[in-house]
């Protein structure tokens, strides 16, 4: 199975499974949570408030980019379309923030806590996965994660919604 | 301070003015039927972003020793509320009142009272007969005075010139509110003036509230020529007035 | 020309109200209009009510959309109070970034907006911090308002918790890593957490 990075790996697609360390995910962040420039136009950071789990919530939801097997901008399209299609709400104003699993757990590890990312698909939103063990009150690993792991920031509007490829 | 010194404060424009709130009502004598008020509110519409409307319950409460209280609802009175996006300009019409209000930032007498005539003439039309019964220009300012430490006592008497007086045993004052009703018998109408302390919105301050109020119902206007002379004859008397209530360390605060 | 009758004075009509204590209230008090007239919107306008429709919403989106425009109305009233320390440019940016944050498109049912003692820590920062430099805004989960600043790679994050209390988190670049501070602080005190990382780089120069 080639990806788009010119790697070959099999990739196990297992409910419960955990994500491989060198894959990626990306989590939809709100208008809210985004930090912008002087104008308020363009996005040049995020607040560590878009990572604290809500009440009730396990885990923080993301969708996993390599369970589509596409270019990276292909699997974001696909991403926003399942999100549709699981009747979750995207705004045009809001962004796909995307980080590697490695560096999630890295900052895991110096705060420590033991992150793992595991792979949750639902019904139409088949690239679901969470990352449990967070934690709430420690704001620096919120800070890390929202400057130093998920640091590129995908802006909704500027994601061609043509028809996903693949999905 | 002498009525020249006055006329000449009079005429001083701040470039920070503690304009809180700056209202013109008039009240009629008449209720304006409700489905008159209903298109009303679809002319006045156009000029405002948003708008909802209001309703006014008075309940009365009787009660004796012997018998539980009684509680009897009263007619309810619908109005409308048209505001703009940021809320500082409003218009409430209700069948017995036309009120005007601009909060801050105060946008200066020409565009309040523009807004005003604007929305006046939409309100009646030129055949429209209408009884006032009252009308009233109120003015609220907040003078936000810097203090040093949380501990800082400002002297009320340092921005103010309408303060309470007190013995001197009785020095420890923590707040303080003055009213008084004050005849104008140069313009026909009456003073409503209050001053008091305020919990400051910023921290680091003190603030003092400096409330005008000046209402007329007698011998009220009979065209929109005079209401126009008294409005401005009203704002004047105003400005004099507020600035026969402060300080010229008031004054600094705000140029 | 509108023609106005004068009205002779009735007796039994009182001009004005006995003296007493007087608080900050709106004008209408003083004529018996609710002197809730500016915090609220009635949420809910009856089908059968002659008067003018406000919206053809569903009751659902007309829940939501009420919520935060009740949410940014008591905000932007509250902000207003304040205007005179504000300029124009930084108020209209308040005003345009409490509209971002408070976008409908994806407003879930559970969301939180603006909270009302979040904005009035905030304001009170006002007397505490030198704002040369206006932050950027958001907001928590809990309603509660952000304010971020960045220069260069060196970032502040303040959360304007109720009660003048204020989280704060940190990064400054040293060399070739970067340290990191965090903390909650009563927002007098505040200036005094951050002094030693060199707050006047993000409240004078920084970049945002």
């Amino acid at each position: 199975m080639i990806l788009g990075s010119g790697f070959c790996m099999a990739i196990t697609k297992k409910n419960r499974a955990l994500v491989d360390d060198a894959h990626h995910v990306a989590r939809y962040l709100k208008p809210k949570f985004l930090i912008r420039d002087a104008l308020d136009e363009k996005i040049i950071g995020v607040y560590g408030q878009a990572f604290e789990l809500r009440s009730g919530e396990e885990f923080l939801s993301v969708n996993w980019i390599e369970y589509f097997e596409l270019p990276k901008l292909d699997a974001l399209k696909n991403i926003v379309s399942g999100m549709k299609a699981s009747k979750l709400s995207v705004s045009s104003k809001g962004a796909l923030a995307v980080a590697n699993i490695a560096n999630i757990k890295s900052i895991g590890k110096d705060r420590k806590s033991k992150i793992r990312v595991e792979y949750r698909p639902t019904q139409g939103n088949k690239s679901h996965s969470g990352i449990f063990n967070t934690l709430n009150e420690d704001t620096e690993m919120l800070d890390l994660l929202s400057r130093e792991a998920f640091s590129e920031l995908v802006q909704i509007e500027k994601l061609v919604m043509l028809k996903p490829v693949g999905f | 301070m002498s009525s020249i010194v006055a006329r000449n404060k009079s005429k001083l424009i701040y470039n920070q003015p503690p304009i809180l709130e700056a209202v013109i009502a008039v009240y009629f004598s008449h209720p304006i039927v409700s489905n008159d008020l209903i298109k009303k509110e679809k002319r006045l519409k156009k000029n405002y972003d948003l708008s909802d409307i209001q309703s006014n319950v008075t309940i009365q409460v009787k009660g004796d020793s012997s018998l539980e209280p009684k509680f009897t609802k009263g007619p309810e009175q619908k109005g409308f509320r048209l505001l703009s996006t940021d809320m500082t300009k409003s218009l409430q019409i209700w069948p017995g009142m036309f009120l005007i209000s601009q909060r801050s930032p105060y946008v200066g007498w020409d565009f309040f009272k523009e807004r005003f005539f604007r929305d006046w003439n939409i309100f009646f039309k030129s055949n429209e007969s209408k009884e006032i019964s009252q009308i009233g220009m109120r003015y609220i300012n907040r003078i936000d005075v810097p203090v040093k430490n949380a501990a800082e006592v400002i002297k009320p008497e340092d921005f103010l010139t309408i303060n309470p007086s007190f013995p001197n045993s009785l020095s420890q004052i923590r707040n303080f509110s003055i009213q008084s009703v004050v005849e104008l018998a140069d313009i026909g109408s009456q003073l409503k003036l209050s001053s008091q302390s305020v919990p400051s919105p910023i921290l680091g301050y003190s603030s003092l509230l400096l409330d005008i109020d000046i209402i007329k119902n007698q011998d009220l206007p009979n065209s929109q020529k005079a209401l126009n002379a008294y409005l401005d004859i009203a704002r004047v008397k105003k400005n004099e007035i507020f600035e026969m209530c402060i300080t010229d360390m008031s004054r600094n605060l705000f140029k | 020309m509108t023609q106005v009758l004068i009205k002779n004075r009735k007796k039994g009509i009182e001009s004005l109200r006995s003296p007493s204590h007087v608080s900050l209230e709106s004008f209408t008090r003083q004529f018996d209009i609710p002197v809730s007239s500016y915090s609220r919107v009635i949420s809910e306008i009856t089908r059968n009510c002659s008067g003018t429709p406000l919206s053809t919403f569903s009751s659902d989106e007309k829940s939501i959309r009420e919520k935060l425009f009740d949410a940014k109305a008591i905000a932007k009233i509250k902000i207003a109070e304040v205007s005179m320390h504000l300029d124009t440019k930084w108020r209209e940016k308040i005003f345009r970034q409490l509209d971002l944050m408070h976008d409908d498109a994806d407003w879930e049912s559970d969301d939180v907006p603006i909270q009302i003692l979040s904005i009035v820590t905030f304001l009170r920062s006002l007397g505490v911090i030198d704002y040369k430099k206006y932050p950027s805004l958001g907001m928590s989960n809990s309603g509660y308002l952000l304010a971020a600043w960045l220069y260069n790679e060196n970032r502040l994050t303040l959360e304007f918790l109720p009660i003048d209390k204020v989280r704060w988190v940190l990064s400054v670049k040293s060399e070739d890593s970067y340290e990191s501070a965090a903390g909650e602080t009563q927002l007098p005190v505040l200036m005094s957490r951050l002094s030693p990382y060199d707050p006047g780089q993000w409240f004078l120069h920084g970049n945002n």
